[in-house]
């Protein structure tokens, strides 16, 4: 301990500017592979939230892309009446998000209400942290409308209160009854974008059924229609619905089967992911060269202490010791920073009232970040492991001799 | 380079990093300027690098420091013995910056005809020659023997 400690204020910290390079090369490459690890991990946790659906028999539907969509030209009595044959075809799950609305809350957050059909909840089996689980059979015009609301909204909107507010998609008072609180961090995954999600932290998850959807609005009706799910359906059902979309409100969807969506996802996201990891291994290895070089470059100027400090005792394997604890504290105070800036980064969707973004988790970080956190470790012991071995050989090829004239 | 500091291996040493920081730079730019259609998740990944540009390239810009602090920290016992055999210092400094200026120029012009074939301005170089024109004249003043 105490030839680490005479090594790193006396040898290492006498030459501060190539620490602070080393440093800043260091957690550029610290920093890239979090970025790398986590866009991994995320679209990993999307895939398994989309899986649930993506069941042979289901068929995601998918805005087609290639087809211009005129969606000013959609009346209401049209999407009513394609809700009103999907009600009498099909069993299918239905979800919406992102209608913005304002209640107060502790967090003066902005907040969104999330719909959601009975078939959809009970696929996508949301975990309740306090209260019951939603029911679909109640009447729209009479009854108190039972919502689940996420963490955020917990305390401000305990179970068993009752929300006064407008809706957004029927613009109509409703009263709506705290049934339960999701778990925190509960979000969904975008179907065709694995990789990015939404919180429900700050949002109301309304149960919809056939009267609500009479009540809904357009812009319930047709952002529905863009993540609906067709379930226990074939190919050719869903072709039949295609077109009725297509002739009735001059939407062009594709409804995707179970191998498609496997066959859309193996071509699209395993190819970003393996190009992400190819760059990221190239960059990589273009900073840890310029890390070597630095470390090399202070070892040339330092070879007088070394070659000294070996020629009165001092062994390699100690030296090697030290050189590894020199390594693991700079990686220590690397790991530090990245974690400050993420939680950061995390906090900030809380300062700019991001509802849809804000997360809760040990001290700001959720599930991903830590492993990608443990996955930057990782590769910090290879870093460290390749720099500190060629930096070995470097030095036991000097000999003492050269070193002490030095 | 008569009497110069610098032997030909140190100047292909700067040299190459000079035009390393140019490049990284560039080819920030160019995928900053490019609208080559790629997948969300790569234009998210590619995004939340390319975001950082001046970060990073400022960031690799210290190797170019700690060029300079070795270099002039090797040359001590040379600055030395040319000073006792009637070199002066100030022209030692003189050299050096004129040198290093040279290797500099030259490295962005090749930066610069990088950027003609990659269709990007080169002047998005202009501030890292400014940061290191500055780096040359701060470790002009270490031209010492001490």
């Amino acid at each position: 301990m105490k030839i680490l400690h005479f090594f790193i204020t006396k040898i290492f910290l006498k030459r501060w500017i190539l620490v602070l390079s080393m440093v800043a090369l260091l957690f550029l490459a610290n920093s890239l592979s979090f970025i790398a690890a986590r866009s991994i991990i995320s679209t990993f946790q999307g895939y398994q939230d989309v899986a649930v659906f993506n069941q042979e028999g289901n068929f995601i539907a998918n805005l087609d892309p290639d087809h211009e969509a005129k969606f000013d030209k959609i009346d209401v009595k049209d999407t009513q009446k394609l809700y009103d044959y999907l009600n009498d075809n099909y069993t299918y799950a239905f979800q919406a998000d992102g209608f913005g609305a304002v209640l107060d809350n502790e967090h003066d957050m902005e907040l969104s209400f999330s719909y959601i059909n009975e078939d959809a909840y009970r696929i996508n089996q949301y975990e309740l942290s306090e209260g019951n689980d939603l029911y679909f059979d109640y009447q729209v015009d009479e009854n108190q409308i039972p919502v689940l609301v996420g963490a955020g909204l917990a305390s401000t909107y305990p179970v068993g209160s009752t929300i006064e507010t407008m809706d957004p998609v029927t613009q109509r008072v409703v009263n709506l009854n705290v049934q339960g609180v999701l778990e925190k961090n509960t979000h969904r995954s975008n179907f065709y974008a694995p990789d990015s999600k939404n919180y429900f932290n700050f949002a109301i998850l309304l149960p919809v059924n056939e009267q609500f959807i009479q009540r809904a609005g357009l812009d319930l009706h047709v952002n529905g229609l863009m993540d609906l799910v067709l379930l226990d359906s074939t190919k050719e059902e869903a072709a039949d619905l295609n077109e009725y979309v297509q002739e009735n409100i001059g939407l062009k969807l594709n409804f995707f089967s179970q191998q498609e969506n496997f066959d859309y996802f193996e071509a699209y996201y395993a190819n970003s992911i393996k190009i992400i990891c190819a760059i990221t291994f190239v960059l990589l290895v273009i900073l840890v060269g310029l890390a070597t070089w630095t470390t090399l470059t202070s070892v040339r100027l330092m070879i007088k202490e070394f070659t000294i400090n070996l020629l009165v005792g001092l062994s390699y394997s100690k030296l090697r010791t030290i050189f590894y604890s020199y390594f693991g504290m700079l990686f220590s105070v690397i790991l530090a920073v990245l974690f400050i800036v993420i939680a950061f980064n995390r906090y900030g969707y809380w300062i700019r009232k991001d509802a849809v973004f804000a997360t809760y988790g040990l001290f700001g970080l959720i599930s991903m970040d830590w492993l990608a956190l443990l996955m930057v470790l990782l590769i910090n012991l290879m870093i460290g492991l390749t720099i500190v071995e060629l930096t070995l050989r470097k030095i036991k090829r000097i000999p003492i001799s050269v070193g002490v004239l030095q | 380079m008569k009497y110069s500091l610098f032997r030909f291996s140190d100047v292909l040493e700067a040299f190459g990093i000079y035009l390393m920081c140019f490049t990284s730079n560039l080819l920030l730019v160019y995928v900053q300027i490019s609208n080559v259609e790629v997948a969300s998740l790569l234009e998210g990944f590619i995004e939340s690098i390319v975001d950082y540009r001046l970060i990073i390239s400022i960031s690799l810009t210290f190797t170019m420091i700690v060029f300079h602090y070795q270099f002039l920290n090797r040359k001590k016992t040379e600055i030395s013995c040319r000073i006792l055999v009637g070199d002066t210092r100030e022209g030692i400094i003189t050299r050096y910056m004129l040198n290093s200026l040279t290797i500099l120029m030259f490295s962005f012009v090749a930066s610069l005809l990088l950027g003609l074939y990659l269709n990007v301005i080169g002047t998005s170089n202009l501030y890292l020659v400014f940061i290191f024109i500055l780096y040359i004249l701060v470790s002009a003043g270490q031209v010492t023997n001490k």
